[in-house]
């Protein structure tokens, strides 16, 4: 429940795409960034945030929403986080480089674990189709890197 | 895992229809290992073969987690001893945040090799460890920890979960350990098979590795300890920052002449977190204060509490686990003769100097195993009338006892003169 003992000071936040939003302050100092900035006295009533864009912040202040309100339970912050991190893959990656440069270490640690549920013991083959990521390797070069490192592969899932 | 690949193709595919998103290839790396670090050590070595940008990013993955539990073969158990050797060995980064191994063997599978878990240790330490934990088979003694461990600056967190017979050094300084979980187990029948071998044959202590421990950890928040076999810690803690203490000793595996000699040792432990904000203390440990002999046992329990609450002034939550009928058969007590002591010793409570920490701290106090016996009520009736900022009483029945009766209970509960006038109850 957010109380209303002190009139509640509202931060202007301008995203990438020059579109800007109103939060109450005490949401947005959850950015370690944010409250740098906001403590080194960047004065002006609009914080400029030139590597987020409107789409991603959106998400941002909804999760900095949920985070910031004492009442809710341990249990209901963790439902609200599982369903929170259900997004595509892409949209993921966006929330990390945010939550990165946001300096926000719950939604970075949420997102983080997130990728690493997905590529959980599934083998390289099926990380780089699903991730994206260019074999850059000549099969000479693979195979030795394999045989390099033939301990740690055995147990791991073919799919 | 097969079965989820209907699931697989459902990733493949949020990837696949929005190719203008990020992609995991524009994180930087510092982001990627932050990803990895979630991850069984063994499976991040396997992201080597990705990607050039791939292959040496694994060597400084922050935290080390290595998990195993169904190794039988004795093969297994070396290739999971060298996969820990190498990532070890070929570590490139000055620091490890975490460091977690747990090996979970089945009864038949073969103990971990203690000389190189000792190796191990000793490379994590000098890798600047903050976070250690160490959660191996109860089976499996390792006599010798490298000293290091026990006065390692960089160390915040440490757990040490199922461990058989840790041999601590006497002195203990961990200056910026913050959490600190012990747990010894219970040996059991495992005595008479010979595992306490590597042991000196001292007479009187066939399991636990007769020393006492103190621990200096002046930052300690956190502090867990089960203990089965009574082993000898006290805490030093100067700065008083310890917030939250979980104590679960039990003595009743000792020979009867040597427990109170325990005891003591376990009075020492708490009169070293005597600081603490929120105990939970199990029904075992507060049993070990009833140290004398099983025929006053239950006088001295019920004596004895406010003693220990007495030496705990600034408890705010106190979660007592009642000795109920079951427990104390388990510990030979026939109930049947004691409510002409259980008088006495209300009489002797009631004669004592309220504990001051009911005076002014105790909010909350929950009675676990309640079956509504005299000394039961009694020692409810106790804590409800001296407790004089109370707000919450719960009391948690025993499972069979029936809803008649918890009824009539309640309504007797309800009834107690209150210390406080803000108390509320919740029967469970």
């Amino acid at each position: 429940m957010a109380t209303t003992t002190t009139e509640t000071k509202m931060l202007t936040l301008c995203t990438s795409d020059k579109q800007q939003f109103q939060i109450e302050e005490t949401i947005a100092l959850q950015a370690v960034t944010i409250r740098n900035m906001v403590e080194d006295e960047c004065a002006s009533n609009v914080i400029p945030l030139p590597n987020v864009n409107s789409k991603i912040m959106i998400q941002i202040i909804e999760y900095l929403k949920k985070h910031v309100d004492s009442s809710v339970s341990k249990e209901d912050m963790e439902k609200f986080d599982s369903a929170f991190v259900e997004k595509k893959l892409s949209e993921i990656f966006d929330i990390i480089l945010a939550a990165n440069y946001l300096n926000i270490k719950n939604l970075l640690d949420i997102c983080c674990q997130r990728v690493a549920d997905v590529m959980k013991n599934k083998s390289p083959e099926w990380v780089r189709r699903t991730f994206n990521i260019v074999n850059d390797f000549t099969a000479e070069e693979e195979a030795k890197i394999r045989k390099e490192h033939e301990w740690a592969f055995e147990g791991v899932d073919e799919d | 895992m097969k079965k989820r690949s209907g699931k697989q193709e459902e990733e493949s595919l949020k990837m696949g229809d929005d190719k203008q998103g990020s992609s995991i290839n524009s994180l930087p790396d510092s982001i990627l290992l932050h990803i990895l670090s979630f991850l069984e050590t063994k499976y991040v070595v396997t992201t080597c073969v990705l990607s050039k940008r791939w292959k040496n990013l694994w060597v400084s993955v922050p935290n080390l987690i290595f998990s195993e539990s169904k190794v039988i073969s004795k093969s297994s158990l070396r290739n999971f001893m060298d996969c820990v050797d190498r990532v070890l060995f070929l570590r490139d980064s000055p620091t490890i945040q975490k460091f977690s191994l747990t090996y979970k063997r089945e009864w038949q599978g073969r103990p971990l090799d203690s000389d190189r878990l000792n190796s191990w240790l000793c490379a994590v330490v000098k890798f600047h460890v903050e976070q250690l934990i160490i959660d191996i088979s109860s089976d499996d003694v390792f006599p010798n920890l490298p000293p290091t461990l026990f006065t390692c600056k960089s160390l915040v967190e440490s757990h040490l979960k199922d461990q058989l017979c840790i041999d601590f050094p006497s002195y203990v300084n961990l200056p910026n350990l913050k959490t600190l979980e012990i747990s010894i187990v219970d040996p059991g029948d495992s005595l008479n098979d010979g595992f306490f071998r590597g042991f000196p044959e001292d007479e009187h202590s066939p399991y636990v590795v007769n020393v006492k421990v103190v621990i200096d950890a002046p930052v300690l928040e956190c502090l867990v300890i089960d203990d089965d076999c009574g082993a000898w810690h006290s805490i030093k803690n100067r700065s008083s920052s310890l917030v939250r203490a979980q104590i679960d000793v039990r003595l009743d595996n000792f020979p009867e002449d040597m427990q109170p000699d325990r005891a003591n040792g376990v009075l020492e432990l708490f009169k070293g977190i005597s600081n603490v904000k929120y105990l939970c203390i199990d029904g075992n440990a507060l049993f070990t204060f009833c140290n004398v002999t099983h025929s006053i046992l239950s006088f001295d329990y019920l004596s004895k509490l406010p003693e220990v609450l007495q030496s705990l002034p600034k408890l705010e939550s106190l979660d007592v686990c009642v000795w109920a009928g079951k427990n104390l058969e388990a510990a030979g007590i026939d109930l049947s003769d004691q409510d002409t002591r259980l008088s006495e010793a209300l009489k002797l409570m009631e004669s004592h100097v309220v504990p001051s920490c009911l005076l002014s701290h105790l909010r909350v106090i929950e009675v676990g195993a309640f079956v509504g016996k005299n000394d039961e009520l009694q020692l409810v009736k106790y804590l409800l009338k001296n407790s004089k900022v109370l707000s919450k009483m719960t009391i948690g029945f025993l499972c069979d006892v029936a809803i008649k009766d918890k009824k009539i209970l309640e309504r007797k509960i309800l009834r107690f003169p209150r210390g406080s006038k803000t108390c509320n109850f919740q029967f469970l």
